[in-house]
């Protein structure tokens, strides 16, 4: 085990970049080369501030995760100086375990993550036939702006304008519904086998009485909330696109 | 169809030379049980031995391209050294590589599939929200039902697409957990967690 006094002073943290708090912890752990069964929690919470000052100072946003470990961590410092009621009894619960536990976990998946990398690497060098195709498929993927997600917000939004455009255009008369959901959520569903995608305008058939679309408004959302569409919107207040979602039923 | 009959034109018509020619056409890795189902009186069993005899020609004759497993199926790859050559063809910028991010939750997804993005956050501390988004958007992973737990949240599970992507022939093929190199201690200490807590305040007191 290091001496780990001589490497209490500060460490040069700042350029470096961590994809997280159990990512700093990790790194922590390895550079004072210290027994991750019995960290030294002083010290890795000191040099963890120290990471965290540094940090909050540039990247603000992304410090909250950062912050709740560094509570974590000063909690476990303080109930390791609290004295303990025997020390013989094996069944004494470490404040450090469950922590510890999580660290060697979080190091395991990202010595996976780096078998993939490798694999990644080791598989751009071999080339099938239609590789063109596949490339160009994966990096369009790859490379499509991943649109926002609209929001309940923007829905609304986009059949206000619906329903003012056929107030405008349309006289009013009052008929018993003659539509159920379901018909309207297979509607939908068979735009999208066929096309993959619509515009969430076209799914408000023009001469269908007003009372059909606020159905097939219900049948969207109800479809939106089990997953079987993706409503997106390339800009704040652009055209919503429906696409065919994770839960889609083929 | 194991018995070769010669055509006029001189193509051999058993088993071996369909199946050449079938992986040869294909875009997609290609199953023992997809080629049994095309090849008339073959089974899965057969296409196994046949590829590998295929596989056996190519290294003999030194061919620039062999036949890789992935994806639970096979599929004719150049072989690496040929990969500059091929670069220069291809002309294009080569495609992006996964960020760190996204393999790290990749990795998790594989073991711990089906597995709720909550799950996801625990073990990488931190939000996984957009990584999960270009996961799927990739077609590394896709949505396999819902959980039972509160809100019955989305489980995601890896595809075929990842398999190829990595050029897995399928998921056993990555490292057990306990054979990962536990880098920080022994490894008799992970059997059972058991702490010293005699001296634990002892040696880190600056």
């Amino acid at each position: 085990m290091a001496d780990v006094e001589s490497t209490g002073h500060s460490v040069k943290l700042e350029t470096l970049d961590f994809e997280g708090p159990l990512d700093l912890l990790v790194y922590l752990v390895k550079k004072n080369e210290v027994d991750i069964y019995d960290i030294p929690i002083a010290l890795i919470t000191e040099q963890f501030l120290e990471y965290v000052e540094a940090m909050t100072r540039e990247k603000l946003e992304s410090a909250g995760e950062f912050l709740l470990m560094a509570a974590t961590l000063m909690r476990i410092k303080a109930q390791m100086l609290l004295p303990q009621p025997d020390l013989d009894d094996e069944e004494i619960d470490d404040p450090r375990r469950e922590l510890v536990l999580k660290i060697i976990e979080y190091q395991q998946f990202k010595e996976i993550a780096e078998h993939l990398r490798d694999h990644e690497s080791s598989r751009r060098l071999l080339f099938s036939r239609g590789y063109r195709e596949w490339l160009a498929e994966d990096s369009a993927r790859a490379e499509e702006e991943p649109a926002d997600r609209a929001t309940l917000g923007d829905l609304l939004r986009a059949f206000a304008d619906v329903m003012e455009q056929a107030a405008r255009d349309r006289i009013h008369h009052l008929e018993p519904l003659t539509v159920t959901i379901e018909e309207k959520v297979e509607f939908v569903r068979g735009r999208l086998r066929r096309e993959g995608r619509s515009s969430f305008r076209e799914l408000f058939v023009v001469g269908e009485p007003r009372s059909h679309w606020i159905v097939t408004f219900v049948a969207l959302l109800e479809m939106a909330r089990e997953g079987e569409i993706c409503l997106r919107q390339a800009e704040r207040f652009g055209d919503i696109n429906v696409f065919v979602g994770e839960g889609f039923k083929k | 169809m194991t018995d070769a009959s010669v055509t006029p034109t001189g193509a051999v018509l058993d088993t071996k030379h369909i199946v050449e020619a079938l992986l040869f056409a294909a875009d997609h890795p290609l199953t023992s049980e997809q080629l049994a189902s095309l090849i008339e009186e073959t089974t899965p069993a057969m296409i196994e031995d046949v590829v590998r005899d295929l596989e056996a020609d190519y290294v003999m004759q030194r061919r620039a391209f062999g036949i890789k497993r992935i994806a639970d199926g096979f599929q004719i790859v150049t072989r690496s050294d040929y990969a500059a050559w091929i670069e220069r063809l291809r002309a294009a910028a080569p495609r992006p590589r996964l960020s760190r991010p996204a393999l790290e939750t990749l990795a998790i997804i594989a073991y711990k599939q089906p597995v709720a993005r909550v799950e996801l956050e625990s073990i990488r501390g931190v939000s996984v929200d957009a990584v999960l988004r270009t996961l799927l958007e990739r077609g590394m992973v896709e949505v396999s039902g819902r959980g039972e737990g509160l809100g019955r949240p989305l489980l995601y599970r890896t595809t075929g697409h990842f398999l190829e992507y990595f050029g897995l022939p399928g998921l056993d093929a990555l490292p057990r957990p306990e054979e990962l190199e536990v880098l920080f201690a022994d490894r008799e200490h992970q059997e059972e967690l058991e702490f010293d807590s005699g001296d634990r305040i002892a040696g880190e007191d600056e």
